[in-house]
């Protein structure tokens, strides 16, 4: 699954750090799923989308 | 990456589970210290040898129970996966040492497994699953 979570990190300015205490997740989570070495359960996406107030499709998107 | 407390133990569930871990492994140095000792000095059979030869093992039955806690404990559902990969890993060699062996002294009469080769097993791949899956991420991080 890609993602656009980077993307809209850097628009807000956001370290890894900020978004992981965001998140209430380690900073190694939030790398893993820039990565898309991790695909996050539906209550994070839903966690994630809530912090950079946009929905879920939005932010992840299903790969080809 | 939290390389000074520990792979992926940065978590409040993980700096607990390390703090666990840290007080079980003293223990069972303690405990195995005390028991070979006692065993050295004290002429002693029957049920009253083997409870002390048990005594050491309980340690790292709490080593076990705190490793489960942990996975338990865990709310980063990231550094969960990646414990319980560690522990499908080491349960994976671990079985599959044991297998093995049972084949080799089955089959062809290969000795037994050594004393303490199976906890060496189980112990020493989880270490190095750990290790190897937070240098993965590392190498990720940097790519």
């Amino acid at each position: 699954m890609h993602n656009r979570l980077k993307a809209l990190r850097a628009e807000r300015g956001w370290s890894q750090q900020l978004l992981a205490e965001k998140l209430e997740v380690s900073r190694q989570s939030v790398n893993a799923i820039e990565t898309g070495r991790y695909d996050p359960s539906l209550p994070l996406a839903f966690k994630i989308a809530r912090a950079f107030r946009k929905s879920i499709e939005e932010i992840f998107v299903e790969e080809p | 990456m939290h390389w000074s407390i520990g792979c992926g133990f940065g978590s409040a569930a993980g700096k607990r589970y390390l703090r666990r871990l840290l007080i079980a492994w003293s223990l069972y140095v303690l405990l195995l210290i005390l028991c070979l000792e006692l065993v050295k000095k004290v002429p002693m059979h029957g049920w009253v040898l083997y409870a002390v030869a048990v005594i050491p093992a309980l340690p790292v039955l709490a080593v076990l129970a705190v490793m489960g806690l942990y996975v338990q404990e865990e709310t980063d559902e990231y550094l969960r996966m990646l414990a319980m990969r560690s522990l499908m890993i080491a349960s994976g060699a671990l079985l599959g040492t044991i297998v093995v062996n049972d084949f080799l002294r089955a089959i062809a009469h290969g000795s037994a497994l050594g004393p303490f080769v199976c906890f060496i097993v189980f112990f020493g791949t989880y270490g190095i699953a750990q290790i190897a899956q937070e240098m993965a991420a590392r190498g990720a991080s940097d790519a």
